[in-house]
């Protein structure tokens, strides 16, 4: 199992900037889309379910010090249900992770390297991914701390030189379709959002637990600003209705960038951003499933999962969509709803029976501060 | 010892693998296999069901000579090469796209968008919509949404094949046209993306850029024969269009009018009957322009309040009477005349627009759009008689005109001799 340790802030870091990537991409068309000029306001209104989500995994963890969601799961509600929950909660992990390779393949054969098959990415990542996720969780949190910086130093200077093709009235009025739209569009983000759930499976493996609570609401204000920052300017660029017809605004909002015929052609830029945002969640989601499998099956370590799931993980991404529409619909209908169980109701849930039957350390106060 | 050698073997092989597969020359494309596409010009072939695509290939040559011509004071070469800077060729095809490929057909290097800087679409092509058309530079992922969409009177491929003196090749001609569109704002710059912004709008209907061709009649000494033929281009007025169909033509002044209602006016001259001269003019350089609107209802009728407010400076101006008197103290009824002489102008370009607009029920101005955003629950109610609402608007302009500066002179020349004499 896995014996390294890191600072809070590493964690904070990864719980940011892993659904970045992906998520800056194709969330603002789904939000446009739906919201039209009310669509600046989702990001702001998906912070809510995500304190819920921060309390609740905060709370959990301190009350069962060292143990994961999956092995919490178990304590709280006994042998079986608990396994169940575990295992669902793994297959989360597992099934969002392929759904990511799928984007990234998606995204690289349409915009950079349109006459490479999608598998060859998807191989290749998978690939490299069992190479980092055999090195443990350390590894991929230096190498996060190492990408953090530049995606956002880079995403921050492309909003700067877009400014000047920005038109703030597309931002107007305010919510004249009245509030439906707004949360009928607010799903998907909300589910990219809810993401950080990630940090219950991290939570253990970090050197001081108490102190986790500022950090983790760092991420979560953090990576809504990012995401507020994107959407906002991709609907003042674009407006309401063009806005959400292109399938990735961000794209088109940096190849927009033209700053006196010398600074221009700045793509490949996103393909930094896409690549470094896209190899960080699935490592990290891939490590999240091949602990939380081995801890389900009380395994010593992860090692002898990590091919086998990496063939069946390569096999699901490859074949689970035929092509982008497929994904773009999925995206909006049934995985915010997945979203919503695994990194909602059950944290949540969990929460309330452990408080019911009193179970787990009730002052973490104490130990902590001692 | 053996686990280490065991390592560095496995790393070798990753790296080797990676340094094969990750170096992405599996669909490689060398520069000198390129064909690059610099502007495309779309008309409607004799065969209404027809498209006739014309694919303008920079040669990778024309384009270091169009260096030269500047850099090195141009020469001989420059200018007689200028009828090989391109390669025009023409392909017809039901859709846009099958016409391009069937141009690759005929092309030995492989055609690339990824600088196309302009599309040019003819005038009968353009009355039966241009929505069709577009979507396929709307789906290539090659493409920027900064390429300018232009509208020529007549047959788009005839600007393609004018050759003008400057730049030699029409599709970097037209971006330096765009680049100085401002020096007199009496086109349109419609980017791909302004466009279809306007074209997906609740209400706005959309405007692009005219572009026509002007023939060089007479031959400079020196220059060869075959340069009577030339044409130059021209970026003039606009075309209309109701939701995707061209329907009229809009001149420089409706052009302008558009522009300040849009907010889009950054800089013009604006020249204008001289208030204090007889049959003289006066010229004013706008070099900052402000625009507020505001829109009701009342009693049914719609009233539109735009508020203009631009500062420049006075470039020209053709009689005796000034800013500055003789004894250079300021003359404030001539200020304040020239003032409203720029002001009126303003407002008539405007109007004109305006009128033009109710001509054909085109909400081009974007009136409906700022409706919507000051008054949303009762434009939704208006939506489906906005043209009509529309065509009867009240429009008050209100201009405010600031003369910053008058140039390098205090005073005009006064070459009334006997006037100063009896001073």
């Amino acid at each position: 199992m896995e014996k390294g340790k890191i600072s809070v802030w590493q964690a904070a870091i990864l719980t940011l900037i892993h659904p970045l990537g992906t998520g800056m991409f194709v969330l603002p068309a789904f939000a446009i889309n739906w919201a039209r000029e009310d669509a600046w306001l989702i990001e702001i209104l998906v912070t809510v379910p995500g304190l819920v989500i921060v309390f609740a995994v905060t709370k959990l963890g301190l009350m069962f010090p060292g143990q994961t969601i999956v092995q919490y799961s178990e304590t709280i509600l006994g042998k079986y249900l608990g396994k169940l929950v575990g295992l669902m909660i793994v297959w989360y992990f597992f099934y969002t992770g392929t759904v990511i390779i799928f984007e990234m393949a998606s995204f690289l054969s349409a915009i950079v390297m349109p006459e490479t098959r999608a598998v060859v990415f998807i191989v290749f990542t998978g690939i490299v991914i069992v190479y980092t996720v055999n090195y443990g969780l350390e590894v991929i949190a230096r190498l996060t701390v190492w990408f953090f910086p530049i995606i956002t130093f880079s995403f921050v200077v492309i909003i700067f030189l877009i400014v000047k093709e920005m038109n703030l009235d597309h931002l107007r009025p305010f919510l004249a379709n009245g509030l439906k739209p707004v949360l009928m569009g607010s799903l998907a983000p909300y589910a990219w959002r809810g993401t950080i759930i990630v940090m219950a499976m991290l939570i253990p493996y970090v050197n001081q637990p108490q102190k986790i609570m500022v950090p983790y609401l760092f991420a979560l204000l953090g990576l809504g600003l990012l995401f507020e920052l994107n959407t906002m300017s991709d609907l003042a660029v674009f407006g309401p209705f063009e806005g959400g017809r292109i399938s990735l605004p961000t794209v088109h909002l940096v190849k927009l960038v033209n700053v006196a015929d010398f600074i221009q052609h700045i793509e490949s830029v996103l393909v930094l951003i896409w690549v470094g945002g896209v190899y960080i969640m699935s490592n990290l989601w891939f490590y999240s499933s091949a602990l939380g499998l081995a801890q389900v099956l009380k395994l010593k370590t992860t090692r002898p999962l990590l091919l086998p799931m990496m063939v069946v993980y390569i096999a699901i991404a490859y074949t689970n969509y035929s092509n982008y529409p497929e994904f773009v619909d999925w995206a909006q209908r049934p995985w915010p709803l997945f979203a919503l169980l695994h990194q909602l109701l059950i944290p949540v849930f969990l929460l309330i029976i452990a408080l019911i039957r009193g179970q787990g350390v009730r002052q973490a106060g104490p130990q902590g501060k001692g | 010892m053996a686990k280490i050698f065991r390592r560095g073997v496995f790393l070798l092989i990753v790296t080797l693998l990676m340094t094969i597969l990750n170096s992405g020359c599996w669909s490689r494309r060398e520069i000198d296999k390129l064909a690059f596409v610099g502007s495309v010009a779309i008309d409607q072939a004799e065969d209404p069901e027809l498209l006739e695509v014309t694919v303008q290939v920079i040669l990778p040559g024309a384009l270091a000579g169009g260096g030269g011509q500047t850099g090195m004071g141009g020469g001989g070469g420059g200018a007689s090469a200028g009828t090989n800077k391109v390669w025009l060729v023409s392909e017809k095809g039901p859709t846009v796209f099958e016409a391009v490929k069937k141009i690759n057909d005929m092309s030995a290097n492989h055609l690339f968008f990824g600088h196309l800087t302009s599309v040019i679409i003819g005038e009968k092509l353009a009355r039966n919509g241009v929505k069709d058309v577009l979507d396929n530079f709307d789906r290539m992922s090659e493409l920027r949404r900064n390429i300018w969409i232009l509208i020529a009177p007549g047959r788009a491929k005839d600007i393609l094949e004018a050759r003008p003196k400057l730049q030699g090749v029409p599709s970097l001609a037209i971006e330096g046209l765009f680049i100085h569109q401002t020096d007199t704002s009496f086109s349109y710059p419609s980017s791909l993306n302004n466009f279809l912004i306007m074209l997906s709008s609740r209400s706005t209907d959309p405007v692009a850029a005219r572009i026509t061709t002007i023939p060089v009649g007479h031959i400079t000494p020196g220059e060869p024969p075959w340069e009577a033929g030339r044409k130059e281009i021209k970026l003039e007025g606009a075309a209309i269009f109701e939701q995707d169909k061209l329907v009229d033509w809009l001149d420089g002044r409706e052009t302008r009018g558009v522009l300040w209602a849009q907010k889009k006016f950054k800089y013009g001259t604006i020249t204008f009957p001289n208030p204090r001269g007889n049959h003289k003019f006066m010229t004013f350089e706008v070099y900052g322009a402000r625009r507020k609107i505001h829109t009701f209802m009342e009693d049914g009728e719609l009233f539109v309040n735009l508020d203009i407010s631009c500062k420049g400076n006075m470039v020209e101006q053709d009689s005796n009477a000034d800013i500055l008197s003789q004894d250079l103290f300021i003359e404030k009824e001539n200020f304040r005349a020239f003032e409203a002489g720029i002001a009126s102008q303003v407002k008539q370009e405007i109007l004109a627009a305006m009128d033009k607009a109710r001509e054909h029920k085109t909400d081009i101005l974007g009136i409906g759009e700022r409706f919507y955003i000051e008054h949303p629950q009762e434009f939704k109610k208006l939506q489906a008689d906005w043209p009509e609402i529309f065509t009867n608007a009240n429009v008050n302009v209100v201009v405010n005109v600031k003369v910053r500066r008058t140039g390098l002179i205090n005073r005009s020349i006064n070459a009334q001799k006997i006037e100063k004499e009896a001073k």
